[in-house]
């Protein structure tokens, strides 16, 4: 390590553009959202709210009624996603809502990348051991696999 | 949930919303470069005038407690050395940001320690790095800094490439 070397000579302004609010569409999305725009006020940046779909694996052999039900389940999430941006952009109309289906870490990195996201917003829960046990928190995931910052921020009601 | 009225209340200067921050607290290992952290910091303390606090960690020569006073010179050395180290980076950082102040703990960079101090401090926001890749991050970082995603009830700002933002 040099650590004689200066801290780099950057303007010292933050400047954040586009924020990537990555959304699971539970009751406590709601509050990350709240969070988001706030800072997203403070900066003057612009929101793009990506909920993914994730459906689950075990449906390579399902019947016409799975799948059906799963549409049905999918286009319910869309919907969620888009009344959510209503609201909001009702409030800052800076908001687009992205929907996307696949692995959630994956298509986060994908739509940030997308977007060219200055920053992401993820909302942390599942803080039950059984949730720690399978990790089911996608925050880590997330943080390895995209090229910009990550704002992870806890949003149990607890 | 009325979305209306929490932003409308958050809007308000009451020191609590994300648009208030007062205290941020960067951890910084101090055998390693430290400047990818601490410019992002640097830059959040200037945009939300915050204070800045870095969080020295350095792990301890190999001397067992019951040794120390054996020791003692090695382990002061080591100490002293660790602690100007962090000044360093404290006094780099003060010529872009004055508020910067230190803390030092004499051990291995630690996500309990971390979230213990800014549960004191009153942090509002914690600012790490993460490794571009994770070839260079042993899995024992990773793993604190996963913990740290996973348990720290202060939102944690991993602080990726300052390229992102806009010079």
């Amino acid at each position: 390590m040099n650590n004689t070397e200066t801290v780099q000579e950057h303007a010292t302004t933050l400047k954040i553009r586009t924020i990537l609010v990555a959304v699971d569409l539970f009751s406590h999305s709601e509050r990350t959202v709240i969070y988001a725009v706030s800072i997203a006020k403070r900066f003057g940046a612009s929101l793009k709210l990506v909920h993914v779909y994730a459906p689950p694996s075990s449906t390579e052999f399902g019947s016409e009624d799975i799948y059906r039900l799963l549409d049905e389940d999918r286009r319910g999430a869309e919907r969620r996603l888009r009344n959510l941006t209503d609201q909001i952009r009702a409030i800052y109309p800076k908001c687009e809502a992205l929907f996307t289906t696949g692995d959630p870490a994956d298509q986060v990195a994908r739509a940030a990348s997308l977007v060219k996201a200055d920053l992401i917003v993820i909302g942390r829960h599942h803080q039950t051991s059984l949730g720690r046990f399978f990790r089911l928190d996608q925050a880590p995931k997330i943080v390895h696999r995209v090229t910009c910052p990550v704002l992870v921020w806890e949003d149990d009601d607890n | 949930m009325n979305i209306r009225n929490e932003l409308i209340e958050q809007s308000e200067p009451n020191g609590n919303s994300p648009g208030f921050c007062k205290n941020i607290l960067v951890p910084i290992d101090l055998s390693k470069d430290a400047k990818a952290e601490l410019d992002t910091a640097i830059r959040l303390a200037e945009h939300y005038d915050a204070d800045l606090w870095l969080l020295g960690f350095s792990s301890g020569p190999a001397i067992s407690a019951d040794a120390r006073g054996l020791c003692n010179y090695v382990w002061n050395s080591w100490s002293r050395r660790a602690q100007v180290r962090l000044w360093d980076w404290v006094l780099q950082a003060r010529e872009r940001h004055y508020r910067t102040f230190p803390l030092f703990v004499g051990g291995h960079y630690d996500a309990h320690e971390i979230i213990r101090t800014a549960e004191r401090l009153m942090a509002d926001m914690i600012v790490v790095p993460v490794e571009e890749s994770d070839r260079r991050a042993t899995g024992f970082e990773e793993a604190q800094t996963n913990a740290l995603l996973r348990k720290s009830a202060t939102p944690v700002f991993v602080a990726i490439a300052p390229r992102h933002f806009t010079k």
